[in-house]
């Protein structure tokens, strides 16, 4: 609930400085034709090596635990929050990182390509930049807070998860907002547009994997363990 | 006693997962999953003027974004920005094929081509057609009775182009309601809609399918 407060008196204040650019910028998913090549380049280049990874480490029991936050990631990119003028949507990039670690990247590939195919929802060029700026920091996410959620304490576990989905959000919007930089958007002006966009955001998915990660502490532990058996 | 605790747990653990799975299932039905976030332009000619209309996908205008207008050769002819309604209007100096492009900010784009077909001429300027359609002679024979007209009284060919340009007005007037409810049925055929939804997710199971087969057989 911290959180929320910060976030909101956040929000309000920047809300007055950037109420211009925030209808304008606040968006994850890049659709075609405004990244430049060299951007767009790397960030399939990335995304390769990611899924390469991701794919090599994927046990056999795993495959449908990937499925099913493939399905989520897929379903919660439709679940809108209005902010102001426009809307940002949920990513859930942080429960996949904690529940798939690299597998994270396969899994939000096929969610995006398929959000891509059925509705013209970001763009085909741009798929690799797109899973890269989701699926790095879910990765990044399992890392940091994998041993978080498995501790006894309710505190630690909660507050890891909440960081988790926080954190998520937070890097995905400064990895969106980098990857406009060479397309005539100004870096920091853009990062700091799309965090505070997203701020209302970083806070829900707080709650929400902090609600799954109790959830499944209690239902199943094992999920929360070591996804595959190498670290 | 250990079996009562057990299935007590057992039942808790049902009871929030039937919770969790009404949540969830609550939140994709009544959040519409027809919101996604694209951006569309459309554009219909009134007169001598081009209106444009910008929206979300979700339905939202899309206001004080960027607007460029090309011709055909990939020229730049003007650029504005939408007002609080999305809306932008020009009047189109040269009527040819027009590319308009919206830009709302990062990610969003989107175009609207406009062919030069839509900008209706003014009678009195095609007089160099050759009577080859029934536009052409219906004009061809206008424009005679216009001369013929002339010759006796210069009042009549006012009469002419005066009810000539209250026929466009009217007929402009008339379509309008008609262009904004095919603005609207474009704009909801490009929603995604529920069964998009269902059908990206049996694609992920599908595809879950076909990996733990070829995973299967490796081992």
């Amino acid at each position: 609930m911290l959180r929320t407060c910060f976030g909101f008196r956040i929000l309000r204040e920047k809300n007055r400085v950037f109420g211009q650019a925030l209808d304008r910028i606040h968006r994850m998913h890049i659709s075609e034709g405004v990244l430049s090549a060299p951007v767009l380049a790397a960030g399939a280049a990335l995304t390769v090596v990611g899924l390469t990874i991701g794919l090599k480490k994927l046990d056999y029991e795993r495959i449908p635990r990937v499925g099913i936050l493939s399905a989520t990631f897929f379903v919660a990119s439709l679940i809108h929050i209005p902010i102001g003028p426009a809307s940002v949507h949920l990513i859930m990039n942080g429960l996949c990182g904690l529940l798939l670690g690299w597998a994270a990247f396969p899994a939000i590939f096929v969610a995006l390509l398929l959000q891509a195919v059925l509705f013209q929802y970001g763009g085909f060029t741009t798929l690799g930049v797109n899973t890269f700026s989701m699926a790095f920091p879910a990765v990044v996410c399992f890392y940091l807070f994998r041993h978080g959620v498995v501790h006894r304490k309710p505190l630690v576990y909660l507050g890891s998860a909440g960081l988790c989905g926080f954190f998520s959000v937070f890097s995905s919007s400064i990895l969106v907002a980098g990857s406009l930089i060479f397309s005539g958007e100004a870096f920091l002006t853009a990062a700091k547009v799309l965090v505070v966009s997203h701020a209302p955001v970083m806070c829900i998915e707080g709650g929400i994997t902090a609600f799954c990660v109790s959830f499944l502490r209690k239902v199943k532990p094992e999920l929360l363990e070591v996804p595959y058996a190498k670290g | 006693m250990q079996k009562d605790n057990l299935s007590d747990k057992r039942i808790a653990m049902r009871e929030v997962f039937l919770k969790l799975i009404a949540m969830v299932f609550f939140l994709t039905v009544t959040t519409s999953p027809a919101l996604a976030h694209n951006v569309n332009i459309f554009a219909y000619v009134e007169g001598d003027r081009v209106y444009t209309e910008s929206y979300f996908n979700d339905g939202k205008r899309c206001v004080h974004s960027k607007i460029d207008v090309f011709d055909s050769t990939g020229k730049q002819l003007l650029e504005g920005v939408t007002n609080n309604e999305g809306e932008f209007s020009f009047v189109a100096s040269t009527k040819t094929d027009l590319r308009i492009v919206l830009t709302a900010g990062m990610g969003h784009k989107s175009e609207y081509l406009l062919p030069a077909s839509e900008f209706s001429e003014p009678r009195e300027e095609q007089e160099g057609m050759s009577g080859g359609d029934t536009l052409g002679k219906e004009i061809t024979r206008s424009n005679i009775e216009k001369n013929r007209e002339d010759a006796t009284s210069k009042e009549n060919s006012l009469d002419v182009k005066a009810i000539q340009a209250l026929v466009a007005a009217s007929v402009d007037k008339k379509l309008e309601p008609l262009m904004k409810s095919l603005i609207r049925i474009e704009q909801s055929l490009k929603k995604p809609s529920h069964t998009d939804v269902i059908g990206g997710i049996g694609y992920i199971f599908g595809i879950v399918g076909i990996v733990m087969y070829l995973k299967n057989r490796k081992r």
